[in-house]
Parts: structure tokens; sequence; C-alpha cells
């Protein structure tokens, strides 16, 4: 569904990314799991087009879209929650579900279902985005972006900021998707609980690398997470 | 009695004529935050379109409702397509760029059609009140002021294409994550307000006349109600404008109409002063 290649990215001249291959194939869902500054967050920007790739290649359903801008990415269905959520903080909650719908040329009859598959945003959906709290905003990024009827979802570490409670519902959420739809996920994250209890592989990023894959099972083993940090110290 | 009712008319007159000059501006830059100094001179596109068209036989009020806001709305789409769209968050480049454009805009009106004023008559006859006689068409352009924040209202506030421009407005790198394209929502913008400008200067031509420089008489002053205006495109401009319209025609009235333009810039440099992110930055927020 989404493969890598070499593909290399970064800010200005300060090369980030350096060299990742990986792929993704349909239904999968993929955890990303690396520590701050290791490149996390600018893969999934570099997936997304908000940042070009310097080097290498992005197939994504058969597609090459290593140059296509931003948008028509997430035409092709390869949708994004970003970092930070990104909520429309002018727009009320309904306003922004309807934006997800309409960035896809879709109807806003698509949002019905998106709500009621989360409940907690029915009480809301007047109230403008800007004053939710953390986790309603990151309930709302997820929900934003379904409503686009994405093939892929990039999330880029949902559990930030985020109180447990929370964290609980949104892993709820998820595996509800992941069993329901069929949905291919990319998760990028340094909470190993979290991770672990959603992906079906792991792959571990280092230094804007690739360097291992592991399963999920062993996250919480200590002797893993020495190696992996051993691996950091290399 | 009469009295009161025509100075109510002439404050609701400058008030609209703040609105109208400088509606195609708060467009522009409310949305793209693009400083479009070739305003005024969109605005005298817009007339000498009007004019040209109606000397060509084409009915007055299908030339200044139709042809003067198509003709400037698609220069105005060539303009972003050709410039402001390399620009984009470079705020000091296209104001150069713009400020350019307005000097070529003027040179090339001025060779083709040469440095005089033309006019037509303002349509609609007199209104008499009393004692007193105003323009209809002065009162039109009232109605033509509140339709057209009733409807830019309604467009933002209940249509996809207004939820759009909204949400890229605040962000347009999620809006692009999202499916939608900033670059065509930015052409279409750009368009909408250079045809809005092109609206206006048409409908102002049979006030005014028309002449190449005559853009330097409308910028200032719809530069000074958006910035006073603040982040709200429509209610910042409507607000800005109320508050500035009445200010120079109550002192017009009271004084002479050169301390009421005087007044106007005391109240803009006072309010900047006290509110310096407009009136739309402190108050009313949410609103559009």
């Amino acid at each position: 569904m989404l493969r890598a290649s070499a593909l290399a990215s970064g800010y200005q001249k300060i090369p980030v990314i350096m060299g990742v291959d990986f792929a993704v194939a349909e239904g999968e869902f993929v955890g990303v799991l690396g520590h701050n500054g290791m490149g996390k967050s600018t893969l999934l920007k570099t997936l997304v087009g908000q940042l070009p790739a310097t080097a290498g290649r992005i197939e994504f359903a058969g597609t090459d879209i290593t140059r296509l801008p931003t948008h028509q990415r997430a035409r092709l269905g390869l949708r994004y929650v970003p970092q930070g959520r990104q909520i429309f903080p002018g727009l009320s909650v309904l306003d922004n579900l309807r934006m997800g719908a309409a960035g896809a040329g879709l109807p806003d009859s698509v949002l019905d279902a998106v709500i009621e598959d989360l409940p907690r945003l029915k009480p809301i959906l007047g109230r403008a985005g800007g004053v939710l709290s953390g986790g309603e905003q990151q309930i709302l990024a997820v929900a934003r972006c379904l409503c686009g009827q994405p093939k892929l979802v990039l999330l880029d570490e949902p559990t930030e900021g985020i109180q447990p409670s929370i964290i609980e519902e949104i892993i709820d959420i998820l595996l509800r998707l992941k069993s329901k739809s069929r949905l291919t996920i990319v998760l990028v994250e340094q909470n190993q609980e979290f991770i672990r209890r959603l992906s079906d592989r792991v792959l571990i990023i280092q230094k804007g690398r690739i360097t291992g894959e592991v399963p999920p099972e062993r996250l919480g083993d200590p002797e893993l997470i020495a190696e992996f940090v051993g691996m950091a110290a290399n | 009695m009469d009295y009161v009712i025509i100075l109510a008319l002439q404050i609701c007159s400058a008030v609209a004529s703040l609105v109208l000059i400088s509606l195609g501006l708060a467009v522009i830059f409310g949305m793209m935050r693009v400083i479009n100094l070739a305003h005024g001179e969109f605005l005298m596109l817009g007339g000498y379109a009007a004019i040209t068209a109606f000397n060509k036989g084409v009915n007055l009020w299908l030339a200044m409702l139709v042809v003067a806001p198509l003709t400037v709305g698609l220069f105005g789409v060539v303009v972003e397509r050709l410039v402001i769209r390399h620009l984009y968050g470079r705020l000091i480049d296209t104001m150069l760029a713009t400020w350019g454009l307005s000097l070529a805009m003027i040179g090339f009106v001025t060779v083709v059609f040469g440095n005089t004023v033309s006019g037509i008559s303002a349509p609609l006859g007199s209104l008499t009140i009393g004692a007193y006689r105003t323009g209809a068409y002065e009162v039109f352009l009232i109605f033509v002021a509140l339709v057209l924040l009733a409807a830019g209202w309604s467009v933002l506030r209940y249509t996809r294409l207004g939820l759009i421009a909204r949400g890229t407005m605040q962000n347009a790198g999620m809006a692009a994550a999202l499916g939608v394209s900033p670059s065509l929502v930015y052409a279409v913008t750009f368009g909408i307000g250079a045809a809005l400008s092109g609206l206006v200067g048409g409908l102002l031509a049979p006030l005014s006349g028309v002449v190449p420089t005559i853009g330097a008489a409308y910028i200032a002053k719809a530069f000074i109600t958006v910035i006073s205006g603040g982040a709200a495109i429509l209610s910042g401009t409507a607000i800005a404008s109320g508050l500035l319209g009445t200010i120079n025609t109550a002192a017009t009235f009271a004084f002479t109409p050169v301390i009421g333009e005087v007044a106007l810039l005391i109240a803009a440099v006072i309010l900047l002063r006290i509110l310096p992110q407009g009136i739309t930055g402190r108050f009313f927020r949410r609103a559009l």
C-alpha cells in the first residue's frame, strides 16, 4: 500500500531522514518507535508532502507520489493526523469535521457515521475547536481525518500531552477502526505501551534511519529496550 | 426632522462608501495576508471597464454590475497566477510587486485612455426629502453595500466554499493535508477580491468620474478601514466603516469636509494606538 525507498529529507540543509526503507501492506497497523529528534515527525511530514523529499521515492497504492503536492496525496486517500492536532481553532467541531469531508470532495452525510462511532463528539459539535481539551482535540483530529474516508492514516504522536484516561479511549477507538474497517494505519510514537497495544509490527527509527523491527509483544522487555538504547549509542 | 433624515442618510452614505471601497482589499488581505497596493487601481480599472462598455452601447447597469467585476476579476486571477502566487508569505515582496503593478496599470491606462477625466451621469435621478434633495443613486449604493455584506456573510457562514475559505485562512497546511488545494483557494479568493473591487469601481464611476490616477483617492481610506477593522473580514470592515464614516460625516456637517477628513484620520490613529490589532482583534473575535 505504502512504500518508501531510500527516502531522505530534512530542513533546509540539515538532513533529518537519511535513507528510510519500509513498506506497509493493506490493512496493517505499523508502529514506528523512536525517541525525540530521531526523525519520526519529519518522516511523516515527508510522506504527506509537507516537506519535500531530497532523495528516494514514495509509492502509494501503486502510484509514485514523491513529487505530488500534499492535497493531491490526501485526495488519493493518504491522510494525516498531525502532531499537536492542528484543529482549526475558529471553526466549530462540526465545521472541523465538515472540512475533513470537504477536502476529500465528500458530502456532509459521511459525518453521520463518524459521529455515531465517536459519541464523545456529539454534545460538543457546536463548540469552537480552539476551546477543547487536548484529548477532545485529538479525538476530533482522528474524526476529521476519518470524514475524508482515508485508505491509509498517518498518526503523529497522538498521546502527546494527553491525560491517561483519554489515551485509553483513543486506544479503544483505534482498535475498533482496525478490526471494523480494516484501515491501514502508520503510528509514530514514543509511548511504548500505546504502540505495543495497537501495532501488528513495530519499526525502530534512530537518527533518521529504520534500524530494526521488533514484535510488539516484546516491547515491555527491558533487555530489548536496553538493546534498543544500545543501538542508539552506536 | 428633514435635517435629521438627510444627516442620517449622509452618514449611511459615507459608511457605505467606506465599506464598498474597502471590501475587495479586506477579502484579499484578510484571507491571504497579501497587502495589495494596487487595490486603488483595481477600482480604477473597474471604472474604466464600466465606462468603456457603456460608451460601446452596453446597458449602464450591465456595464457596472457585470462587465466591471468580470473584467477586473479575470485580471485579478491572471495577476495572482503570474505574480502573487510566487510571493506568498513574503509580505514586503508582495507590497513591492503590487506597488509596481499599480504604477504599471496607471501608465497603461493613461496610454490607452489619456490623462483626462471620463464620466457618465448617475442614473436614478434625485430624491426629495422636505426641503432637501439627494441623489437616489447614493441611496442605491447604501443598499448595494448592505447586500454585499450580507451575501459575503452568507457565503462564508453557510456554503462549503466559505467553509473551505475559513479553514484555509486559519491553517493552510492542515487544509492541504485534508485534500484542499491552498493554491486554488488563493487564486479564487484573489479573483473574488479583485471582482469586488471592479464592481465597486464601476458603481462609483458615475459619482466620481474616472481618471488613471483615481486609485490614489481610494487607497488610503481603504487601508485605514481594513487595518482598523482587524482580523474579521466582514464584521471588521463593517464596524470600522460605521465608526469612521460617522465621525467623518459628523465633523463635515459641524465644520467643513476638510475637517471631516482630518477627524477620520485622527480617529483611526487613536483607534490603532488603543487597539493595534484592529477592532476585531480585541472584540468579536469569532466573527466572520
